[in-house]
């Protein structure tokens, strides 16, 4: 732990000496932090093959790329993003300077998880350099090939005075959390944020949870069964279904199960062939424990496998599998699957889904696969959600525009673009007066009277800037 | 009995009748109603709390929960449409937006210096955004709860917005009941019990706490209007606000001066006998009467001093020289008690104030645009306020809210909207154009990837600002083809005179 305090009072003393607060600073930060990622694509390729199996296209698409994009889209408006907001101004404070400042939080503490070990640690790293914070990194231990590339790599290109990787399991996270930091941005699962929640509560430390939980997935009425079968297939099986916005399960009647069902045996056939264990598109699940906890899953369902089903432990495989006359009080229904088997529950109305995802907590994602508008307005309006898509699946996170959190017990706070900015920023209001006037201010001044009172409602109110 | 009354919050906002603008908008007309109406009711309920003038609580009170409500009847359907964002080639023709959504059920817990403000401005924002609310005032302002249990079940949605009375213990067992936020005004002591509670349902937090805001004072300005200004935020609700300045930091050549300007200004304020001006307020109970007493005790003030513990009265008080490490700087002092502070130069104070929790508020009193740049860069707090005291708060456009040990979140006029709105990110896509999808499936190639690397890279386009595009399209254009035009016809003209010249038109 010794090691620990003086990696933190090391980035501590480099915030507080005020580097961090230039544009340049941050500007040639994140610079490295992209020539990093663009000089080392092949190392990240490899690790992440190393511990998720994870082919090249899925490596290059979902953890380089999409942190490439988020840079370029940082780097090129950092500039505006610290530039001071105007407020509007009422009668009493027209002839002040007010403005809201973006001012960095100080040391900020990333978790990253092991699902897209790369992506959850630096696309939060990016927001928090943009915003000027100093940053400790805490790459997820089950992902251990690239937290090892990570630590490897980061010292070598950033400040090493301002960014430190360290790394540990569960016991040592826990010990970290003992210290004091400005923000917590943590990725994972709902119990541990809870135990972060509570180490937070310590310090009054602000804390940005992006947890997970089971999206569902609504295919309703007329439908392109082909296309919507091979973004379903897509999305679902993307990292062997190992990503926190995959398609948890689907709900839709039995008649459109019935046409679904085909239409998703030519996807998988189309995409990982006849024996998707050969197919070097496919991951593997990271670790053994949770190839143990999908098996279960597997053993445990009331519901039939008509997909798939296969399973390697020594290889940690598991073969893309769907599961039909699953019913809500399932196994498959009681916790986020995070791997790639996939439920069919059967409804018989809109509605019924719609109640049926209500009785639930409150998704990372929700999609609707459905040619009828009134259908996803629908949904879309009697339901929430972190983020919701429709016919389609996990792409809306891939735009900067648009913020990626939770809601409820799916998380707390948002990042991605500006989005991450503001979250690692502190907007501190600012009102600079001047020292005429100062009969006006009379006006508030003990000893009181109505005339006074009068003249102050007036001037106070948001409509009085009108007049000016 | 409050597990029923949250319970029913929670089915009535289920049903979904707070969806509607309009029922918002007649909800947040309703509370306007009431602030009007009873007026004189609340005056007279925060005389009995805290002595508070007639003249104090519209002032401090009635009107920023006015303008609040204003500002969102007037801008609510603006707030609440849906928010169009940039897209990239790949969503060009999708529909992408932000939808903001209500959280559902939010515990507003009040605190008891400015009952109406703190209780009624977060109550707007989260009917403005469409929740619940579950509101619960401090016990020690208790005619004032007492007052706005009896009148908000008659002017706003009773099973929406429900009241609930109660202690310390009270509190505890409705924090053990689920929430989906949390918005909380009070001490840092409590602020932390709200903090562990919510961690069990993983509620999010806004929590305006408060500490010591410290007040600086240039040698380099007019030290007569400043200590006016201070003077009067210092003093107001007799030092019970979260943003009064709490001490002074100056050079010590300075003062003597202001400890002057600030005995004028109080002469001014209250007479020579504070006690007996009705503008003049009380400590709101024994126990903090005694508490702020204590932070006195060894220290000979150069003012005031006098206390009176039958009416919980504490004089308006300046302490001066006071060493930084004293129990009076220590604690937020939340009281007529205002300690001067002295620093070498504006360098010291700055490391003064860093070397302390973050503040809610500073204060930087200047006339020198370098010096108060330096401070502002220098330095973080939840707000500043400089040449005046606490007017950020008067500013609905600016958020109100501190960093660090002061708070987290913020709210005023839009900023509690959006602080008790989910945002929630909506792409809506058809199924048309699947070939445009091939690229980003497997089996994967070289050709492929780069297809798809290039449609995610691609530049986002505003398409607010798509007539613009057009526009700036359609001029280049049109001056291209007018280039082109003129071209032809120069050519052209030089061919005729040609032509003119070869059939002796010049001859």
């Amino acid at each position: 732990m010794d090691a620990h305090q003086k990696v933190l009072e090391r980035v501590r003393t480099a915030f507080h000496s005020g580097q961090t607060l230039t544009e340049q600073f941050r500007r040639t930060q994140l610079m490295k932090l992209m020539a990093m990622i663009k000089e080392n694509q092949d190392e990240i390729v490899k690790a992440l093959h190393s511990d998720l199996k994870k082919p090249k296209f899925e490596a290059v698409l979902s953890e380089v790329d999409i942190l490439l994009n988020d840079l370029t889209f940082t780097i090129s408006n950092l500039s505006s993003w610290m530039q001071p907001e105007s407020a509007s101004t009422n009668l009493a404070t027209k002839l002040d300077d007010c403005f809201i400042r973006r001012e960095p939080l100080g040391v900020v503490l990333i978790i990253g998880s092991w699902n897209y070990p790369l992506q959850l640690l630096l696309l939060p790293m990016v927001g928090a350099i943009a915003a000027g914070n100093c940053v400790i990194l805490k790459p997820s231990e089950v992902s251990a090939t690239t937290g090892s590339l990570v630590a490897e790599l980061v010292p070598k290109y950033l400040s090493q005075e301002c960014y430190a990787v360290i790394r540990g399991g569960a016991e040592e996270t826990q010990e970290l959390l003992k210290n004091r930091f400005d923000h917590i941005f943590f990725t994972g699962s709902k119990g541990v944020a809870r135990s972060i929640l509570q180490a937070a509560s310590l310090h009054f430390t602000p804390v940005t949870l992006e947890l997970g939980g089971k999206s569902p997935c609504v295919v309703y009425g007329p439908v392109n069964m082909t296309a919507a079968a091979r973004r379903l297939v897509w999305a679902k099986f993307f990292n062997a279904g190992q990503s926190c916005v995959a398609p948890d399960y689907i709900l839709c009647t039995s008649s459109t199960r019935d046409l679904l069902l085909p239409a998703l045996k030519e996807a998988l056939w189309e995409f990982y062939g006849e024996d998707p264990r050969t197919c070097p598109d496919l991951c593997r699940i990271v670790s053994p424990q949770h190839w143990t906890r999908l098996r279960a899953l597997l053993e445990k369902t009331r519901g039939r496998i008509v997909i798939g089903g296969e399973s390697d432990q020594e290889d940690k495989y598991m073969a893309p599998t769907v599961v039909v006359d699953v019913s809500e009080d399932d196994a498959l229904m009681a916790e986020e699957i995070l791997g790639p088997i996939l439920p069919i529950l059967s409804v018989e109305s809109v509605e019924e889904a719609i109640a049926l995802i209500n009785r639930g907590q409150k998704p990372l994602a929700l999609y609707v696969f459905s040619e009828e508008s009134s259908v996803v307005k629908t949904v879309l309006e009697k339901t929430s959600s972190g983020g919701f898509c429709s016919n389609d699946g996990i792409v809306h996170m891939t735009l900067p525009s648009l913020p990626f959190g939770g809601v409820g017990a799916s998380g707390w706070g948002s990042y991605h673009g500006r989005w991450g900015f503001e979250t690692f920023s502190h907007r501190r209001a600012c009102m600079l007066r001047g020292w005429a006037l100062e009969r006006f201010n009379t006006l508030r001044y003990p000893p009181y009277s109505d005339g006074k009172l009068g003249w102050l409602r007036w001037t106070t109110s948001a409509h009085s800037c009108v007049l000016m | 009995m409050d597990h029923t009354v949250v319970q029913r919050a929670k089915e009535a906002f289920l049903s979904g009748r707070t969806r509607p603008l309009e029922f918002r908008l007649q909800q947040l007309q309703s509370l306007q109603r009431m602030i009007t109406e009873k007026e004189t009711e609340i005056c007279t309920a925060l005389k009995q709390d805290l002595h508070r003038s007639q003249y104090d609580t519209p002032l401090l009170e009635l009107i920023s929960i006015e303008n609040e409500l204003k500002l969102a009847m007037e801008k609510l359907s603006e707030w609440a449409s849906r928010r169009p964002v940039e897209k990239n080639l790949l969503s060009l023709s999708d529909e992408v937006y932000i939808h903001p959504q209500p959280l559902g059920v939010v515990l507003i817990i009040g605190a008891w210096n400015y009952p109406w403000a703190v209780t009624l401005l977060p109550l707007v924002g989260a009917i403005a955004a469409g929740n619940a609310a579950v509101v619960k005032p401090s016990e020690l302002s208790e005619h004032s709860s007492l007052l706005l249990r009896a009148l908000l079940p008659r002017y706003l949605d009773m099973e929406l917005y429900p009241v609930v009375m109660g202690g310390a213990s009270e509190t505890q067992e409705l924090l053990r009941l689920r929430f989906d936020h949390i918005f909380y005004t009070g001490s840092c002591a409590v602020g932390r019990l709200v903090m562990e509670a919510a961690a069990r349902y993983l509620t999010p937090v806004t929590l305006e706490l408060g500490g010591k805001s410290p007040c600086y004072i240039d040698k380099n300005c007019n030290i007569m209007v400043a200590c006016r200004r201070i003077t009067w935020g210092k003093f107001v609700n007799c030092g019970q606000t979260c943003i009064a300045p709490d001490y002074i930091l100056c050079e010590r050549s300075i003062q003597g001066r202001v400890v002057d300007c600030i005995r004028q200004t109080l002469l001014e304020f209250y007479g020579i006998d504070p006690k007996s001006s009705p503008d003049y307020g009380r400590i709101i109970n024994r126990h903090h009467f005694n508490r702020v007493v204590g932070l006195m005790e060894g220290y000979a003030p150069v003012l005031g001093g006098q206390s009176d513990p039958s009416q919980c009265y504490i004089a308006p008080t300046v302490l001066r020289d006071v060493p930084p490490h004293s129990r009076l700087m220590q604690e937020e002092i939340f009281g007529p008690v205002l300690p001067i502070v002295t620093v070498s130069d504006m360098d010291d104070a700055i490391s003064f104030i860093n070397e302390r929790e973050k503040p809610l508020a500073l204060y930087i009193f200047s006339s020198d645009k370098k010096a108060i740049n330096k401070m502002m860069e220098e330095t973080t707090s939840g707000g500043v306020t400089v040449n005046d005291v606490m007017m950020h708060y008067t500013l609905s456009s600016l958020p109100f809210g501190g960093v660090g040990q002061s708070g987290m979140g913020r709210y005023h006029g839009k900023h509690t909207f959006e602080q008790l709105s989910h945002h929630r990110a909506c792409l809506v896509r058809s199924l048309a154009m699947e070939n445009v999808n091939l690229s980003r499936y497997p089996p994967q190639d070289r050709r492929r990837a780069r297809r798809v690397k290039m449609a995610l890279k691609s530049p986002l386009i505003d398409m607010s600002k798509r007539t613009l595009v057009w526009a700036v399209v359609a001029t280049i254009i049109g001056c291209a083809l007018f280039i082109t035009l003129m071209v032809i016809l120069l050519v052209a003209a030089g061919l005729n005179c040609t032509c003119w010249y070869w059939r002796g038109f010049y001859n």
